[in-house]
């Protein structure tokens, strides 16, 4: 449904978009997860034709974008990152609104309107002028206006970012709903809880190149059964380096001045052997974390930085 | 979806928005009144200064004392400073200055009067001043009318200057010329513009007559009016058209491009949107004039013009937006540009007032065509054949700019950047 081919798009010298290629099926979600920057956003102004590519193409629901943008356009429904709503118009005349540039019209548009109204639950909040609305339901009115045409292809930039959990979980409820009724959802994140628990496929994304993707369980593969143990306290890079030289399957994954991850690629006796070391090494540590096989190690690994910064 | 679909459905949500954020647009309808007033006031207010009246009694009758009594009356809010001269000294007063008009009441005034017959009396307005000789005709006009139903005021104004002027020195050409100016408006020529203070002067037994035949008074506002109105659209059009950048910086903007509906339909309702705004403006702010101001003028004239007004005031608005980076940008420039234009083209001070230079220069501003036109049409009874330059200036103007306009908004926002 969704489909980017060799995507890449610059600005100046910026390659916030580097040749990157996806699919993304009917009733699949598929999470494009990277930290700031990582050219999200970049790619999805590509894929609904806002953005011209340096290179490559997006095509949605076999129709080329960049050829046929209106037409590309019917069967896309697009949550963009910001809460792009009217703000002195009440929640049903901006679903209203939007429904209209679908060419909805009539009893029809008063069902649409409706039927995205229930979904995100503002149907007792629909007459109210949406500036008077919580940041979680502006983000959620956001959310119902990509949804009111009822798309067949739905992109959905960040939909939750800076919102209390309850919504967030309403919000994520919704997409798998529209994710069962046969839509191919584009979700791009950095937080890796959701992509883990919603996304069917994730895509690694950072400095606009898809690192790895796969299925969660795939990615997870990927990371191996090792363990992370991060290390926060006082000692310097030569020591941790000195500890963990004779552990044959030890890793260092960074290293810096006072924090050291440490990644085992063995069973988990790897890890606590590990661990026991690094004690005996007699270095000043303060805190210590063991982590399990997870998206966010995956990411460690891939990128050398952790995803939240 | 189709061009005029997408159209209607913007052009709606526009304007129910600016419905619901009306204040640019009360704010355009209410200066100009407001401003009117406070004109209206600063020139007929009691503590500013009063308007001279130089009054020669060659009748030395009874009506010199009323005309004198008249002029210092309490219940008036004017305040006038009536001199008694001679007519030699009164001249010599509105050539340097030193009044605002001269009233003579010619000989045998009183008898003349009293028998029945028709008389004259005679104001001379100071052709250098514009507002307040108005006032003192006016005024003059009501006590005369108060004083004989007969009468028509102000014969053959040439005649009565060489009638003001002999016995002494021939006065020079020029200065009959200058003279013949002044008073070349004549009460019915200038009619239809009641001054409010002065209304308290018209007696019942007055007001029939005084609103059958065109009234000969002046408004102040009738003068400052239109090009406050003028101003003031485009000010309006101005904070209108800013909402293309607004809707950018808030993201619907892109939220629109990327519908399934041509750019250019979503754009085309902005921008129709401010003109149906502007346009709606003049026409409230036409009716609130028209209640205010009485007497006829043509209607489908000031709709024509008003249509062309709102068309190119928005063509403007929209043109320096979409010229402009930002709405910050946008709003200084165009507001410094408006209010050069207000200068020149004649919107705060009436054009045939302003400098011989800057007279020449007003017609390339679309304040004076606007301006004009409503005067045209409030003060010389113009009809649709005479805005028939003024609207084709503006329309031409206005589907120039907005086109102009509509392209460049649409290569910077419809994507494929
Ligand atoms: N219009 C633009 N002009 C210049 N550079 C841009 C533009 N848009 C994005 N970039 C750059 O491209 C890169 C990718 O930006 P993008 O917004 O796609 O990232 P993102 O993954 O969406 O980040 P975030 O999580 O912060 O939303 C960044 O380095 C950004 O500075
Ligand atoms: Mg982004």
């Amino acid at each position: 449904m969704i489909d980017v081919e060799n995507l890449s798009k610059s600005f100046g010298a910026t390659r916030a978009v580097d040749g990157i290629s996806f699919q993304v099926q009917p009733g699949e979600i598929y999470g494009l997860l990277g930290p700031n920057g990582a050219g999200k956003t970049t790619t999805i102004s590509c894929i609904t034709g806002l953005l011209k590519p340096s290179a490559g193409r997006a095509v949605v629901d076999g129709v080329d974008v960049g050829s046929d943008p209106i037409r590309a356009r019917r069967s896309l429904g697009v949550v963009p990152q910001e809460t792009a709503i009217y703000d002195t118009l009440s929640a049903r005349e901006n679903l209203s609104y939007f429904a209209s540039l679908h060419g909805i019209s009539g009893e029809e548009k008063r069902r649409r309107v409706d039927e995205a109204l229930d979904r995100v639950g503002l149907a007792s909040n629909a007459k109210q002028a949406s500036k008077k609305f919580s940041g979680g339901m502006k983000r959620r009115l956001n959310l119902a206006i990509g949804l009111v045409s009822r798309p067949k292809a739905l992109l959905l930039d960040e939909p939750t970012v800076g919102i209390d959990p309850q919504a967030r979980i309403h919000i994520l409820d919704v997409v798998r709903e529209v994710q069962k009724e046969g839509t191919a959802v584009l979700y791009t994140t950095h937080y890796l809880e959701e992509a883990e628990t919603l996304c069917d496929r994730v895509g690694i994304m950072d400095h606009g190149r898809i690192l790895a993707e796969g299925t969660i369980s795939e990615l997870r593969a990927r990371v191996g059964e090792g363990t992370v143990l991060t290390l926060k306290g006082r000692f310097n890079p030569e020591q941790i380096q000195d500890a963990i030289r004779a552990e044959s399957d030890a890793r260092i994954v960074s290293l810096e001045e006072n924090l050291a991850m440490v990644a085992t690629s063995g069973e988990a006796a790897g890890a606590s052997e590990l661990l026991s070391r690094l004690l005996r090494a007699d270095l000043d540590v303060a805190e210590i974390a063991m982590k399990e096989p997870s998206l966010e190690n995956l990411f460690i690994k891939l990128t050398g930085r952790e995803l939240r910064d | 979806m189709r061009f005029g679909g997408a159209l209607l459905a913007v052009l709606r949500k526009d304007l129910l928005r600016k419905l619901r954020a009306p204040l640019a647009a009360v704010v355009m309808i209410l200066f100009p009144v407001v401003f009117s007033l406070l004109i209206g006031l600063v020139f007929g207010g009691g503590d500013l200064t009063p308007i001279r009246i130089a009054l020669v009694d060659d009748d030395g009758g009874i009506v010199g004392r009323l005309i004198r009594s008249s002029f210092s009356q309490e219940m008036i809010p004017l305040r006038f400073d009536v001199q008694q001269v001679d007519s030699l000294s009164a001249i010599r007063k509105i050539e340097s200055n030193e009044v605002s008009a001269v009233i003579r009441i010619p000989p045998e005034f009183t008898d003349s009067l009293l028998a029945g017959e028709t008389v004259a009396l005679e104001v001379i307005k100071n052709p250098a001043e514009s507002i307040k000789p108005q006032i003192v005709e006016h005024f003059a006009s009501v006590l005369a009318r108060l004083g004989s139903s007969g009468m028509h005021l102000l014969g053959d104004p040439i005649a009565e200057i060489r009638a003001t002027a002999t016995g002494d020195a021939p006065p020079s050409d020029a200065f009959i010329s200058d003279l013949s100016v002044g008073i070349n408006r004549r009460m019915e020529g200038i009619g239809r513009y009641a001054f409010p203070p002065a209304i308290e002067l018209e007696k019942p037994e007055v007001e029939d007559e005084a609103q059958g035949e065109s009234m000969g008074a002046f408004d102040v506002a009738a003068f400052v009016l239109p090009g406050m109105a003028v101003f003031a659209l485009l000010m309006l059009a101005l904070v209108s058209m800013t909402d293309v950048q607004r809707e950018d910086a808030h993201r619907t903007l892109a939220r629109q491009m990327i519908a399934p509906v041509p750019a250019g339909a979503v754009v085309l309702g902005k921008v129709g949107a401010t003109a149906v705004v502007s346009l709606l403006s003049i026409l409230i702010l036409g009716i609130i004039a028209a209640i205010w101001i009485p007497g006829r003028i043509s209607w489908l004239g000031f709709l024509l013009h008003s249509i062309a007004l709102a068309l190119c005031a928005t063509g403007f608005a929209a043109l320096i937006q979409s010229l402009s980076r930002s709405e910050k940008t946008g709003s200084a420039i165009g507001s410094i540009l408006v209010m050069v234009m207000a200068m020149v083209g004649g919107s705060w001070v009436p054009v045939n007032m302003l400098p011989e230079f800057v007279r020449k220069i007003a017609p390339f501003t679309l304040t004076y065509w606007g301006g004009e036109g409503y005067r045209d049409l409030l003060m010389e009874s113009a009809g649709v054949a005479d805005l028939v330059p003024h609207v084709a200036i503006l329309l031409v103007l206005g589907v120039l700019f907005s086109g102009t306009a509509i392209l460049r908004f649409q290569r910077r926002y419809a994507g494929g950047g």
